[in-house]
């Protein structure tokens, strides 16, 4: 006798997701979060949903159902999250991304992602506070915009009404296990709760998740830093940002990779992106990356320079080795789903995340190939042969 | 980044900043004391401009002589530094333990220093009620400075209405110009300190209240207790305030409202400590009251982060004496760790000195109180933040169909708290709804003032 059929852990977007797939499947679902409910990665994030920065493959397949699947919650969802279906623009802003463009959106075209090379004419229509000198880029249609916290909150309200609970403030202390060694509860500061199936979705979290349950999983945090402005109306018009961007996405090292990735919101602010390092759970604001944001994204916008600061975050986001999502159930602990990994798409590849959590544990047709995103491939096992070794 | 590395920063040039910075400089420490002001002072010493000056200097201001003395002082001392006119945009750690101080003034863009002594001083707050956003509507500090910055009146038929020590030499101060005062209210009833019976409050501050009536009845002004102005209305700006008779808890009496005839209203409720600083750094909080959180210090006004002291009104609401007190003793400690010439039976002594301002404090924290019953004067449609124009219903809204129950949840999902003033103003007001509506205070008082960017700065001078 359980109380709840699964049990999710993290209320961030991927576990909203996974909640409100599987209250719609009919499933019993009980999200618990140690803090208050998605403060964690999703609040700190700009709300990416992109086809456009990653190459042909499985993320991209991914991608494109998350894309579709934000469409439909808009449609669905009974809160609104400010859902902007308005493209992206990408620019080469040296020699060597130039090339890399131009490879891209042809590679896109061959598999069918609506992309659409752009002169400086072109740039100029699009964005007309763009700098002059700038004149090569690319538009993604389909690229698109949430506010993140309100769609977690959107998907959790619907859960509840679908009759999910969800407890804040609850943390995770431990598992229990039947005699086939199957995950049977979660033992957390609020008591202990049974459930046939546990999804972990602590996002940067979640390797430490993983190691009460006895597994291993080769999550670290990632930090990023965004910058937020004074409302200032619509002075960007799509998502744009620098063709390097998608070169920092996998340049592991802890120093800081900023390229700038600036967009309005609804609300009238501009945020500016992004850094990436790897320097633990550090949450001290560092003045000079913040700098280079800034001045990276002037190099874009120079009607910036005139735009007030206002808000900076600091966020977490879940990195991985091969910089592919780790989606389905643990081999080794038999019941325990987990759905992390994200990295910096997490808003972007939550929907479809939580379709193939759905899929696989209600044994239903996934949206997508699974077995790219499942826990025990070569190229995470790679990664931990080489840790072990070092360790 | 060229950094200027100095021994100890204060930030905050009112009586409690400038105090510290005289006791470490008479300690023989350097100090650069920044403050986004043209002039020491503060809030509670604003000098009139030179071109407004009146011919008697400080007339509007108490205890002149004791300030102009530390000034003086201060002015002429090699190792003091004023930096003025300088907003501190960020502040950040450093791995050697101490702090990099980012100003928005281009010529002294950042500073680097061990210690850190925070006088960012406090907020007025504002109890939010219908029409509170309309033009003509002001807070009392906001009158004062109208009246000490510009010799302004905030409008020709004035009602000032709220809680706390403001009320009273501002509406004094008003009074004195021949302001036209339609009605002075307060939510609370003064008249239990003004009759100077509680304990701890000084015989002084008694004069003081009672020489603020005396001014106030030769006028023909007269304070109403227990009444506040509840709504205003007005085409465009205030045309008319309905003011009410209140219980103990600032509930309204039915029937008791009725409505004047004004085109400015002075409104505030007391004062918050401006806790930013202080919640960026990392430094213990006492969230008591969740809707003004404090710095929590140590008997030598030093914070939990080692390197950082907080001296007045951040450190729980006391008046300029207490936080002058203050201030002279985290300059000394500060002073003395940073290997000043401090004699420590001098620390000790200006320790004994604030230790004996505990009964006045006790006193004045039963006094200054805010009224939980303030939450009935709003409408669904009542504006709470005005930076982002978010309504009381929106709150609502989050809370039951969101389930936000905490600040930053509901911060996140209603804007409450993201504009211009970064939840300066609203902050009070939503750990105070947010704690009606759930029964408990939040979970994460001071959330609204963490601030990465404490005051807003051009992308351009990064």
């Amino acid at each position: 006798m359980t109380d709840h059929d699964v049990i999710v852990i993290g209320s961030g977007v991927v576990g909203a997701s996974c909640a409100y797939e599987l209250a719609l499947a009919g499933r019993r679902v009980l999200v618990v979060d140690r803090g208050n409910l998605t403060s964690g990665t999703t609040a700190s994030g700009e709300g990416n949903v992109l086809v456009s920065d990653k190459p042909p493959g499985p993320e991209l397949d991914l991608a494109r159902a998350s894309v579709s699947r934000w469409a439909d919650y808009a449609a669905e969802l009974s809160e609104g999250f400010e859902y902007e279906p308005k493209g992206g623009v990408v620019i080469a802003t040296d020699d060597a991304s130039r090339a890399g463009l131009v490879d891209l959106v042809s590679r896109h075209r061959d598999v069918g992602v609506s992309a659409q090379l752009l002169d400086a004419d072109g740039l100029r229509e699009a964005e007309p506070h763009l700098a002059h000198d700038l004149d090569l880029g690319a538009l993604y249609p389909d690229d698109a915009q949430v506010q993140p916290v309100l769609a977690s909150s959107a998907l959790l309200a619907d859960a509840r009404r679908l009759g999910a609970e969800v407890r804040s403030g609850n943390e995770v202390l431990g598992f229990s296990f039947d005699s086939d060694g199957r995950v049977a509860a979660v033992r957390t500061t609020e008591g202990t709760f049974g459930a046939g199936a546990v999804v972990n979705a602590a996002g940067p979290w979640s390797s430490a998740l993983a190691r009460l349950a006895g597994t291993d999983l080769p999550v670290r945090p990632r930090r990023g830093h965004l910058l937020v402005t004074a409302p200032v109306g619509r002075l960007v018009h799509h998502k744009v940002y620098e063709a390097g961007y998608v070169d920092t996405l996998t340049a592991d090292t802890s120093e800081a990779q900023v390229s700038a990735v600036v967009e309005s919101t609804p609300s009238g602010t501009i945020l500016l992106g992004s850094s990436r390092e790897l320097v633990d759970f550090d949450t001290t604001v560092d003045l000079d990356v913040v700098r280079r944001i800034a001045q990276r994204a002037r190099r874009l916008f120079p009607i910036l320079a005139e735009v007030d600061l206002l808000r900076i975050y600091v966020g977490f986001r879940p990195w991985v080795p091969d910089h592919l999502p780790i989606i389905g159930e643990d081999p080794q602990v038999r019941g325990l789903w987990h759905a992390t990994g994200h990295e910096g798409a997490g808003i972007g590849l939550a929907p479809a995340t939580g379709q193939l959590i759905r899929a696989g544990i209600t044994d239903t047709p996934p949206p997508v190939d699974p077995l790219p995103f499942r826990v025990a491939r070569p190229s995470l096992m790679a990664a931990a042969a080489a840790r072990t070794a070092h360790g | 980044m060229s950094d200027r590395r100095v021994p100890l920063v204060v930030l905050g040039a009112g009586p409690a900043g400038v105090a510290a910075a005289r006791a470490a400089v008479e300690a023989r420490v350097a100090v650069v004391l920044i403050d986004l002001g043209a002039r020491l002072g503060g809030q509670y010493h604003r000098r009139e401009p030179e071109a407004f000056a009146t011919s008697a200097p400080g007339a509007l201001h108490h205890g002149w002589a004791r300030w102009s003395e530390d000034v003086t002082h201060l002015e002429r001392s090699p190792r003091f530094t004023h930096v003025a006119g300088a907003g501190v945009w960020a502040i950040q750690h450093l791995a050697d333990g101490g702090m990099r101080i980012a100003t928005d003034r281009e010529d002294l863009p950042s500073f680097e220093t061990d210690a850190l002594i925070i006088a960012t001083g406090a907020n007025e707050r504002v109890v939010p009620f219908p029409g509170w956003d309309l033009p003509g509507v002001l807070t009392v500090g906001g009158a004062q400075a109208l009246l000490k910055g510009q010799g302004m009146r905030p409008g020709h038929a004035v009602v000032i209405s709220g809680a706390g020590p403001l009320l009273l030499p501002v509406a004094a101060a008003l009074a004195r110009v021949r302001t036209n005062i339609v009605a002075l209210t307060d939510a609370n009833d003064p008249r239990r300190w003004l009759s100077g019976s509680p304990r701890g409050i000084p015989l002084s501050k008694v004069r003081e209240g009672a020489s603020y009536l005396a001014t106030l009845a030769r006028h023909g002004v007269r304070l109403r207790p227990r009444t506040a102005a509840i709504a205003a209305h007005g085409d465009g700006r205030v045309e008319e305030v309905v003011l009410a008779r209140l219980e103990r808890d600032w509930t309204p009496i039915p029937g008791s409202e009725r409505t004047v005839t004004a085109d400015a209203l002075a409104t505030s409720h007391g004062f918050v400590p401006d806790i930013g600083v202080a919640v960026g750094l990392g430094c213990l909080l006492d969230a008591q009251d969740a809707s003004a959180p404090a710095v929590v210090v140590d008997r030598s006004q030093a914070t939990s982060v080692p390197g950082v002291w907080a001296a007045g009104e951040v450190t729980g609401i006391g008046g300029a004496d207490v936080a002058v007190h203050e201030g002279r003793v985290a300059g000394l400690a500060a002073a003395l760790m940073l290997g000043g010439d401090v004699d420590e039976d001098e620390l000790e002594r200006a320790i004994a000195r604030r230790r004996a301002d505990a009964p006045f404090l006790r006193t004045l924290a039963g006094v200054l109180t805010v009224g939980d019953g303030w939450t009935s004067w709003l409408t669904p449609d009542t504006t709470v933040c005005r930076c982002e124009e978010v309504t009381l219903a929106t709150i609502d809204e989050a809370i039951e169909r969101r389930g936000a129950c905490d600040l930053r949840s509901v911060k996140l999902t209603t804007r409450c708290g993201m504009g211009h003033c970064q939840a300066r103003i609203c902050g009070p007001s939503v750990a105070a709804l947010l704690t009606a509506r759930t029964g408990q205070p939040p979970a994460d008082a001071g959330a609204l003032d963490r601030r990465p960017v404490l005051h807003p700065v051009p992308l351009g001078r990064l």
